[in-house]
């Protein structure tokens, strides 16, 4: 006999066999439906789903919405989605930093790219909607939880040991025998495999793993601390995340830390593996360029000891040396510096040299400071070259005869140079790959002869409070998860009173329980359980 | 009774959830937007001038209103604004003081600049090379020009160029 | 000493490789076979290709000195042990012959793909420098494996309950997803043989994304190329001159990766030719011929089976691929959670299971649907593991 689908006379969703409860709506099924009923009927085991009692105030109309798994799957689905619809373009936190984003998205992915700019799909993950959508699967979470753990707690807790005849028929695994086995041999069994039992007259309720049934409110619970903890992110002070630039040999202020901490940066390192390593490497070493094996940092770490005036000199106390590297991060208070990237963009010093109107090299060499230049250069005893004028970004020579700069950084610096030889002095203008003479006829030219880049540690300073909030949610989410899915539910009924009956009930794996009983039944000379699902099967290979 | 605890267990968790929906999108929306305003308490700061003194906004508010404008030799308002400021201040400056703090420049620099200039400049310069005190005010454009009564609150900020009538209005609010 | 380990993994891996293709046999006949002794032959076949796949992992390990899952033929060759693993786990709990006829051909798949990107040992850059590498990648592929094992029993469920002959969506679909399995072996196919037997090699020369000049090698006809591309031929060391190839004269921007794109337009023309081909010669669709096959599959136990890898691999994805991520994102990117496309869509499959568990513990999605809803989550995580690595460019591309 095929069990029949059941469709619910209040709501008309279809369940499927065995149903007791409408999955949709809560109700109770009609008592007189096909007592063939198998699959799920032990969920609330009779205990009114909460939602479903009565409905009256707005408050509750909105925890009753909230309440439906299939409310529930949908925000879930629709917090899926939109989470994909970030990954169709690169978020604006992945564009290059200091772009203008509408620019970027319309000149890298077309007006397609631009739509999504509009969209706001550019910072999705922290969009106002995302946000909430989240926040409705909280609410889901909690009214869910609320509506179907109770009941199922107190079903849970008051069970009856004495059940009806037709609840042990109604079971998936059903066993009579005419005969009088040895119940207490056979209860004795069970509970050597760890069932807990109850007894009352000639009844006995065996029962194990009924935590498991507790796992998914654990896990909700988990899910509830952590999107607490994802939402304390937007409070302020709870999240600081700052890039810090530091030259090799100077020392920076770390930012959010009131003047309070500062790092040094004694040197970076950029280490490549060569061709002493591991000889495996060598075919992949040579049809590569390089591989980056290090990036380091070594940083000093200090304290300023007067912190309480902005900008005053610090007074500073040597707290720490650290190498800061990827993987190893340094950690202080609640802070930690990560080593981010580098940059060797910027320019450092410029060294030049005088020569004279036969081309010859005049005196030493002469190196010049972009970040603090010196004012005059001693070329030789006789001979000095004067920095008259410096622009860092030339752009233009002013009206009163000063150079102009576009920005404050050295990236296309330009000098007056004045060389003094004695009485006579002669001024030229020196920019990158050209100079013109300021005076007439001069004797002496200077010429570029290298530059020397920074090389600076580009370090990430992080703090996130939220963390432990997080930590803690996820692990109670895999506790309940795993205790959800990795612990069965397992309960035996046992009636020896005018002939034996056995059913037993499991919320998964009905299949590791029948190989379970079948070998304590076998051992205790005793039949095989039935299983009704396997009947029907065999039902339906007949027709 | 039960009914009563369920309804204020439900309506507690619901004006929670909205709550903390509400703040998070309140705090995310208005994030970034930290910078100083009018009415704000201005942050007590202590720099070096180029001329090598110390200069302290709190001890100078002790008596006078205070001018901070921030500029850049690079930044072509600021550079014109320069003079405007240095011919009202030289007309006399008893009840305020202008303090220009200098952007994370070097002292060759702004002397270079200075130098272009017809006139010197009387007020003092300080220098912010670590731009805490620019970070601390959380300039923007450059230039900024921020008044601070003797109260020691910011009563007016502009974040362009001064024409000299703005340099009158900022005196005037700073003196008030 | 390090470079014969290294070979010797590789030949242990080809070896698994050939004995899982003959274990079909048996396998194949263990189904009709009234004896129990073609399956034993053919689970003792694939139990010892399995030990030589673990000693290729042990092996390659030694050798590099670190976890063999740094790459993406490391990555895929270890899912496809892994679903052997899930393989076996899955015979020896519910002895069942039919699964492995269908398990093993997609582990064989997945090692034939991933050999075709680069095998050689890499040393490490230093984001992967790192104990939680081989923590968080095995534990991921374990869960994949696992989680894969659903799709299979999901498979065998539809091509059994389906109607081969049906004219109707879900017919269809399950022939699209044959149809699909086709294109995917005659990629492996034809790419391996005209890069390896013919030795087909156009070079084409080009400017990428950042500007620069790059060297696209084409092992297909070009049927699309780069914006600006240049036929060229190699003539030593790093020097090109101009040279005549086939175009058809089609060019896209350098955004879309127009090398990959033409051969994935060759796989779908040559997989669509040879699916028709299969088709005029069978007279029937692929899934008529599949199904004797699955006809001695126990519905009940399949959708048990689908249900119970779900609920076993789900937590230990949420171990492997979400907590253990996010304590190493932590530690080496100072985030741990970035939305970073491959992060994105680890979540987007670990939404898509919660999804799966829902509906089926609440609403009944058992059967059919939950056997769709597997065959959906196993082709979210082969895009997380295949289509997120070559498409978008992420923190993740190690291809």
């Amino acid at each position: 006999m095929q069990p029949n689908e059941i469709k619910c006379e209040s709501c008309g969703h279809v369940n499927p066999p065995g149903t007791q409860l409408c999955q949709s709506c809560g109700k109770m099924i009609n008592s007189d439906y096909d007592k063939d009923k198998i699959k799920d009927l032990m969920r609330y085991d009779g205990s009114a789903v909460r939602s479903k009692v009565r409905s009256k105030s707005i408050f509750d109309k909105i925890w009753i919405f909230f309440t439906s798994v299939k409310v529930g799957v949908s925000i879930i689905l629709a917090i899926a989605v939109a989470a994909a619809i970030g990954t169709i373009f690169p978020q604006e936190y992945f564009i290059p930093i200091g772009v203008d984003a509408a620019e970027y998205y319309q000149e890298n992915y077309g007006s397609l790219g631009y739509l999504y700019y509009s969209l706001g799909f550019h910072n999705l993950y922290s969009s106002w909607w995302f946000l909430i959508l989240n926040g409705l699967l909280a609410l889901s979470i909690i009214a869910a939880s609320i509506d179907r753990g109770v009941p199922l707690f107190k079903s849970l807790h008051k069970q009856r040991v004495k059940k009806h005849d037709s609840f042990f028929r109604r079971q998936r695994l059903y066993l009579a025998e005419d005969g009088q086995p040895d119940t207490d041999a056979l209860v004795g069994a069970f509970s050597k495999k760890r069932y807990k039992v109850k007894q009352d007259d000639g009844n006995f309720l065996l029962e194990k793993g009924r935590l498991s049934r507790y796992g998914p409110y654990i896990n909700h619970t988990g899910l509830i601390i952590l999107l607490f903890g994802s939402m304390l992110r937007f409070f302020p002070g709870m999240y600081v995340d700052e890039i810090v630039h530091i030259n090799e040999g100077e020392t920076e202020e770390l930012p959010t830390t009131d003047g309070q901490y500062y790092v040094k940066n004694e040197a970076f390192t950029l280490d490549t593996y060569d061709e002493n390593a591991n000889e495996v490497f060598d075919q992949a070493l040579d049809s590569s360029n390089q591989v980056i094996s290090n990036f380091q940092t070594d940083i000093t770490f200090y304290e300023n000891n007067s912190a309480d005036i902005v900008g005053a000199s610090p007074e500073l106390e040597k707290v720490d040396d650290y190498s800061i590297r990827v993987n190893h991060p340094y950690r202080f208070d609640d802070y930690e510096l990560y080593q981010s990237s580098y940059d060797n963009s910027q320019l450092k010093s410029m060294t030049f040299r005088l020569e004279d109107a036969d081309g010859n090299t005049v005196g030493e060499n002469f190196t010049v400071n972009l970040e603090n230049p010196e004012e005059s250069f001693e070329v030789n005893d006789d001979i000095s070259v004067n920095m008259r004028a410096y622009s860092p970004d030339f752009q233009e020579i002013a009206e009163n005869g000063t150079l102009v700069s576009a920005t404050p950084v050295p990236r296309n610096p330009a000098f007056v140079f004045e060389v003094a030889d004695g009485g006579e002095s002669e001024l030229s203008l020196l920019q990158i790959m050209n100079s013109t003479d300021i005076t007439q006829d001069n004797d002496y030219s200077i010429r570029f002869v290298s530059a020397e880049e920074h090389m600076a540690s580009v370090l990430t300073l992080k703090k996130d409070l939220t963390i432990p909030f997080i930590a803690t949610g996820f692990v109670i989410f895999l506790i309940g998860l795993f205790i959800g899915s990795y612990v069965n539910h397992r309960r035996i009924w046992i009636r020896s009173e005018d002939g034996f009956m056995l059913a037993a009930h499991t919320n998964k794996n009905y299949f590791g329980m029948k190989k379970e009983i079948n070998e304590v039944l076998e051992s205790n000379g005793l039949g095989k359980v039935g299983d009704k699902l396997d009947d029907e099967d065999k039902d339906i290979d007949k027709e | 009774m039960k009914g009563r605890t369920r309804n204020i267990l439900r309506v507690s968790i619901i004006t929670t959830i909205a709550l903390l929906i509400g703040i998070t999108v309140w705090f995310n929306l208005t994030s970034g937007t930290k910078a100083v305003e009018v009415g704000d308490e201005a942050v007590d700061f202590r720099l070096t001038t180029l001329d090598g003194e110390e200069v302290q906004l709190s001890e100078l508010t002790e008596d006078k209103g205070v001018i901070l404008n921030f500029w850049g030799t690079w930044c072509k308002p600021c550079r014109e604004e320069m003079p405007d400021m240095n011919a009202v201040y030289l007309e006399g400056h008893e009840d305020y003081e202008i303090v220009a703090v200098n952007v994370a420049e070097n002292a060759q620099q702004i002397e270079q600049f200075i130098s272009g200039l017809d006139a010197d400049l009387e007020f003092p310069i300080a220098m912010d090379q670590s731009r805490s005190v620019t970070e601390a005010y959380n300039i923007g454009p450059l230039p900024t020009t921020i008044a601070v009564s003797k109260e020691g609150i910011v009563v007016k900020k502009q974040e362009y160029q001064l024409t000299p009538e703005d340099i009158s209005l900022f005196i005037s609010e700073a003196t008030e | 000493m390090a470079s014969q380990l290294v070979s010797i993994s590789s030949t242990l891996l080809y070896v698994a490789f050939i004995l899982y293709l003959v274990a079909m046999l048996p396998l194949a006949t263990s189904i009709k076979s009234k004896s129990n002794k073609p399956a034993k032959i053919g689970v003792t076949m694939v139990i010892i290709g399995f030990i030589m796949q673990i000693s290729y992992f042990i092996l390659r390990w030694i050798a590099q000195g670190h976890a063999p899952v740094s790459n993406m033929y490391e990555f895929i060759t270890m899912f496809a042990i892994m679903i052997v693993a899930g393989y076996l786990i899955t015979y020896f709990y519910f002895k069942t012959n039919i699964f492995g006829l269908f398990a093993l051909p997609i582990s064989m798949l997945l090692m034939a793909y991933g050999s075709m990107f680069s095998r050689e040992v890499e040393p490490l850059i230093p984001a992967l420098q790192s104990s939680w590498l081989a923590i968080h990648v095995i534990t991921v592929t374990l869960a994949y494996g696992i989680l894969s094992m659903s799709a299979v029993a999901g498979l065998i469920y539809l091509l059994k309950a389906v109607p081969a002959t049906e004219k109707s969506w879900r017919a269809r679909f399950l022939e699209a997803i044959m149809a699909g399995i086709v294109t995917v072996i005659v990629f492996i196919g034809t790419t391996m043989i005209m890069e390896n037997v013919v030795g087909y090699q156009d070079d084409f020369l080009y400017t990428d994304k950042q500007g620069q000049n790059q060297v696209a090698e084409y092992h297909l006809p070009s049927l699309i190329n780069f914006e600006g591309a240049v036929a060229v031929e190699h003539t030593g060391d790093n020097n090109y001159e101009e040279a005549q190839h086939f175009h058809t004269g089609i060019n896209l921007p350098p955004l879309i990766d127009s090398q990959k794109l033409n051969t994935v337009i060759w796989s779908v023309i040559l997989g669509a030719i040879v699916y028709g081909i299969i088709r005029l010669i069978l007279r029937r669709r692929i899934i008529a011929v599949l199904k004797p096959w699955s006809n001695k599959a126990d519905l009940n136990l399949m959708d048990e089976i689908g249900y119970r890898s779900v609920i076993i691999g789900f937590p230990i994805f949420a171990l492997g691929g979400i907590f253990f991520a996010a304590i190493w994102a932590q530690i080496a990117w100072s985030r741990f959670w970035g939305w970073d496309p491959k992060e994105t869509w680890a979540f987007i499959t670990f939404m898509f299971y919660t999804i799966f568990l829902h509906l089926r513990l609440n609403r009944g999605y058992e059967g059919e649907k939950s056997a769709w809803l597997a065959i959906i989550g196993f082709l979210l995580i082969l895009f997380n593991l295949i289509a997120i690595n070559l498409l978008v460019a992420g923190l993740h591309s190690y291809a």
